[in-house]
């Protein structure tokens, strides 16, 4: 799929995303690994004192529909151990625009199914980038 | 200074296209920020990235003559476009 195939390898190489899609039945499931270097999980403690914690480790699957463009990307995280587990226990906590206790969870982010389909039902998807999504949610996790 | 240490060659990366270009580093860096900001669909954009260098955000109002001194860039130096999540 050309949209999964533009993931720039730059930032993929940079935050260590190991992009990985699986083609099923009806759609395909993208997998992106990230991992939370916040200052809460593994960042920086130089200038807080804080302790450093282990930094946390996500897999999100992006779902694409063949209404993906418009209605957005199907988002959930999965075990990162079990890429056939979802669960809203897989979801970071406390995270900006991470709904996990939303049924289903969501993102609300430009180019998540949970941003087009669910909380903005109004804003076009068709304009959403995969890779600015992705540099968001990164962004979102370091944060 | 000689004719060449007045320009520098920058990579700016994005979420679109990556551009590389040639600047007269007595230019700001704003300069550089509004070129890359075509790669990524526009001046409408302004405010959802900013201007990058190991993950630190650059004062657009300084030449890049002062980063060049401040951070030693060079040819080929790798900026990054980084989009501001936008959680509404």
């Amino acid at each position: 799929m050309a949209e999964i195939r533009s993931i720039r390898p730059h930032w993929a190489a940079k935050y260590e995303w190991s992009p990985e899609a699986k083609e099923r039945n009806c759609w395909i499931d993208l997998y992106i690994h990230f991992t939370q270097r916040s200052k809460k999980a593994g960042g920086s403690s130089e200038k807080t004192g804080d302790s450093p914690e282990k930094p946390k480790r996500f897999v999100l699957r992006l779902r694409y529909k063949s209404d993906f463009e418009t209605a957005g990307r199907l988002e959930a995280f999965v075990n990162p151990d079990n890429l056939e587990e979802e669960g809203s226990q897989y979801w970071p906590s406390g995270v900006t625009g991470f709904n996990s206790t939303n049924s289903p969870p969501t993102i609300c982010l430009e180019g998540t199914w949970g941003f087009h389909s669910f909380h903005h039902k109004d804003r076009d998807g068709r304009r959403a980038n995969l890779n600015k999504l992705l540099m968001e949610i990164q962004k979102c996790l370091n944060k | 200074m000689t004719q060449k240490d007045q320009f520098i060659n920058l990579k700016v990366v994005t979420t679109g296209q990556d551009l590389e270009e040639r600047y007269n580093v007595q230019e700001p860096l704003q300069v550089v920020f509004n070129r890359s900001l075509q790669a990524v669909g526009g001046g409408a954009n302004r405010d959802q990235f900013t201007l990058e260098y190991q993950d630190q955000p650059l004062d657009l109002s300084k030449r890049i003559s002062d980063y060049v001194q401040q951070f030693g860039w060079k040819d080929g130096t790798v900026l990054e476009l980084v989009p501001r999540p936008e959680v509404i």
